[in-house]
C-alpha cells in the first residue's frame, strides 16, 4: 500500500453558486462522499472542486517552468469556457465566490479565487518545495454510455457528448490499454479486453459454471455502469506512471518550442513529494443490486488504497443507503485491523448536501457515520403505512 | 426561563407581555416529549413519544413549549423566524437543551427544507433569536452542558415478514447516547449538536 506522505492540505469554500449557498470544506478528506437530494447541488460541488484541482494543476505546471528558467506565459484565458465545460456557467451570478486553497506544513498556502467575474491568484507562482504534480480523473453518470462508444467510435467520430463524458472514455480508453483484464468480484465476472484488426474488442466472461462469453455492450446496465469504475481505478492506482505524463504535458511542450535549451529543471520529478491522483466518481450504485453496491466499493477501496503504489484521493456523490453504510462497516473492519476492504474513519469525510449547505455526517461521539438522514424514507414510508391502520 | 421569554423577550422586542402557560415541571426518572395537536406533551409511557429523556438522579427538570410561545406573538414578529420545539433545563444548571422534535408538525416558512437541515437550522436561529437577549444569554451561559437535540422517531416493522425499518435504523442501536455532530456555528455558540433515533435517549445524569 502506498503510504500518504503528503504535506498539501486542500480546501474550498463555495458561495451563491446554483444551489450552493454557503459550502466550506476546510479539509478535503482523501476519500469523501457527498450524499443529497437529486438537485442538492452533489455534482455541482464535486465539478467545481476537480475544476479547481485542474486549474491549480496548471498553475503547477507554469510555476515549474518558471523556476526551471523557461518563460511561459500564465493564463486560464476564458474560465467561463471551462464553467461551461463543467455545465455550471449559468448558475454563476455577480456575488458568485469560490475559493481554493492549499495549505502546506509549513504555513505557507495558496489560493485561487473566483470572485465578481475574475479569477485571482494569491501568488503568481508556487514555490519550488511546495510545486505538486497531479491527474484528475471525473467518472461521470455518462459512463454507461461507454460500451456503446467504444462499438460506434468509429462511425461516431465528431459527436459530442458533453466534456465530461468524453474525459471518462479518455481514461477508459487509456485505462484498457495497459489493463486487459479485471476481475468483477462484485458481479462474478470478468472483462477483458482484446486486439482484433478493428481495435479493441471488450468482453464480459462468466467466471462460474454456466459459462458464456458476450460483448461488453451487451451485459447487464451494472455491469456496464461499473466496469469503467474498476478499471480507471485500478488503472491510476497502479498502472499510471507520472514519468510518462509529465514526459507528455511538461517536456513535449518545451521541445515543440524549442525551448528544452533554456530549460534548467528545478526539480526532478521524483523530488516532487506531492504526486497525487485525484478521481471523482458520479453515483458509483447505478444501476446494481444492493449487495453489488457494497462488493464494489470494496474492488474500489482495494484499488484506491490498499493494492494502490500511487497516491488517490477519492470523491464520491451516492444516493445509495446501502454505500453510506457499507462504510461503517469498512470503518470497524479498519479498527480491528480485518484483512479486508476497510478504511480509517479519520481519513473519511461523508457530507450531506442540503439547502445550499453542508452537514458533516461524522459522528463526533463514535467512529461511525450518520446514516440517519438516507433511513428517513424508510421512516417515513411505514410512518404513513401504519396511519392506515 | 419561562418568565425571561414572557417578560424580557418580548420586552427586548416590543411586544406585549405574554401571559400563556408554557411551563411544564418533572423530576420523573424516565420520560418523553410529544407533541399532540401541537401541544407539547410530557408522559411517562415508554414509547409514547418522539423524544425520550433518562432522568436517573431525579432532577428537577423544566420544560418550555417555545413553539407555543413563538406562534402566540404577533404575526408579523414570528413571520420568517424559525422555530424549535422545546427548551429543556435542569434547576441545578447542569443541562440547557433546544429540542427539535421530527414529527411536529413544521409551523414555519421552511416546510420544504430538508428534513436534518430544517431541523438543524431551526434549533440554530432559535438560539441566536433568545441569545440577542442580555438576560437570556446569561441565564444559559450558566449552565455546564448546553445542548441542541433533534429527535426523530424510528417507524415500527409493519409485519413480522417486513424488517426493512428495524434493519435501516439498526445503526441506532450502536450509539445508544445519540450521535453528536460537528456544526461550526452551534460548536462556536457554546452548543454540542446531537440526533436522536428510536430508543436513543437523552440522559440527564
Amino acid at each position: 500500500m502506498f503510504k500518504t506522505d503528503t504535506k498539501m492540505k486542500e480546501s474550498i469554500v463555495i458561495k451563491n453558486l446554483g444551489p450552493l449557498k454557503d459550502i466550506s470544506i476546510e479539509e478535503i478528506k482523501p476519500f469523501t462522499v457527498f450524499i443529497g437530494e437529486s438537485g442538492s447541488g452533489k455534482s455541482t460541488l464535486m465539478k467545481v472542486i476537480s475544476l479547481f484541482r485542474w486549474i491549480y494543476k496548471m498553475h503547477n505546471i507554469h510555476s515549474y517552468y518558471i523556476k526551471s528558467n523557461v518563460n511561459s506565459p500564465f493564463e486560464i484565458d476564458d474560465i467561463y469556457s471551462y464553467f461551461e465545460n463543467c455545465g455550471i456557467k449559468e448558475f454563476i451570478k455577480s456575488d458568485t465566490k469560490i475559493i481554493y486553497k492549499t495549505t502546506f506544513d509549513n504555513g505557507v498556502n495558496y489560493w485561487i479565487q473566483f470572485y465578481q467575474n475574475t479569477l485571482n491568484f494569491s501568488k503568481q507562482t508556487i514555490n519550488a518545495s511546495d510545486l505538486s504534480f497531479n491527474k484528475i480523473s471525473f467518472i461521470s453518470e455518462t459512463r454507461n454510455i461507454i460500451p456503446l462508444w467504444a462499438n460506434k467510435g468509429a462511425t461516431l467520430t465528431g459527436g459530442n457528448l458533453g466534456f465530461y463524458f468524453h474525459e471518462v472514455f479518455k481514461d477508459f480508453d487509456l485505462a484498457s490499454d495497459a489493463i486487459k483484464n479485471i476481475e468483477l468480484k462484485h458481479l462474478d465476472l470478468k472483462f477483458s479486453v482484446k486486439k482484433d484488426h478493428l481495435g479493441k474488442n471488450y468482453r464480459i466472461e462468466s467466471k462460474n459454471n454456466e459459462k458464456f462469453d458476450i460483448e461488453f455492450r451487451n451485459s447487464s446496465s451494472g455491469t456496464q455502469t461499473s466496469v469503467p469504475i474498476l478499471l480507471i481505478s485500478q488503472f491510476f492506482a497502479q498502472n499510471f506512471k507520472f514519468e510518462d505524463a509529465f514526459n507528455n504535458s511538461v517536456l513535449k511542450y518545451l521541445s515543440s518550442d524549442n525551448r528544452l535549451t533554456d530549460f534548467k529543471a528545478v526539480k526532478n520529478l521524483s523530488d516532487i513529494k506531492d504526486k497525487i491522483i485525484y478521481i471523482h466518481i458520479e453515483e458509483p450504485e447505478l444501476s446494481l443490486f444492493p449487495d453489488a453496491q457494497c462488493k464494489l466499493i470494496d474492488g474500489l477501496i482495494k484499488n484506491c488504497f490498499t493494492d494502490n503504489t500511487n497516491q488517490i484521493e477519492l470523491i464520491v456523490s451516492t444516493h445509495s443507503p446501502y454505500i453510506v453504510n457499507y462504510l461503517n462497516l469498512l470503518i470497524k473492519r479498519f479498527d480491528k485491523n480485518i484483512e479486508d476492504a476497510r478504511y480509517n474513519y479519520d481519513e473519511l469525510a461523508v457530507y450531506q448536501v442540503a439547502d445550499g449547505g453542508l452537514i458533516n455526517l461524522m459522528a463526533q461521539n463514535e467512529r461511525l457515520v450518520n446514516t440517519n438522514p438516507l433511513s428517513d424514507t424508510i421512516n417515513d414510508i411505514y410512518n404513513e403505512y401504519e396511519k392506515l391502520g | 426561563m419561562d418568565s425571561l421569554l414572557k417578560n424580557d423577550f418580548t420586552s427586548f422586542h416590543q411586544l406585549p407581555i405574554s401571559v400563556l402557560n408554557i411551563r411544564q415541571n418533572t423530576n420523573l426518572e424516565y420520560f418523553e416529549l410529544e407533541d399532540i395537536d401541537t401541544v407539547l406533551t410530557l408522559s411517562s409511557i415508554k414509547d409514547s413519544g418522539t423524544a425520550k429523556y433518562a432522568n436517573p438522579n431525579n432532577l428537577e427538570v423544566t420544560i418550555i413549549d417555545y413553539d407555543t410561545f413563538l406562534t402566540s406573538l404577533s404575526h408579523r414578529f414570528r413571520q420568517g423566524k424559525s422555530r424549535c420545539n422545546a427548551i429543556v433545563y435542569t434547576q441545578n444548571k447542569s443541562y440547557f437543551l433546544l429540542n427539535e422534535l421530527k414529527n411536529r408538525k413544521i409551523v414555519d416558512e421552511n416546510a420544504f427544507e430538508d428534513v436534518l437541515s430544517g431541523a438543524i437550522s431551526q434549533m440554530l436561529k432559535t438560539l441566536k433569536l433568545i441569545k440577542s437577549v442580555t438576560s437570556i444569554d446569561n441565564f444559559i451561559n450558566s449552565f455546564t452542558r448546553k445542548g441542541c437535540c433533534y429527535c426523530n422517531k424510528q417507524s415500527n416493522n409493519p409485519s413480522p415478514i417486513i424488517d426493512a425499518p428495524k434493519a435501516f435504523n439498526r445503526l441506532n442501536n450502536l450509539v445508544p447516547d445519540g450521535i453528536e455532530m460537528e456544526h461550526s456555528e452551534i460548536n462556536a455558540l457554546g452548543f454540542k449538536l446531537f440526533q436522536y433515533t428510536s430508543s436513543q435517549t437523552i440522559k440527564l445524569n
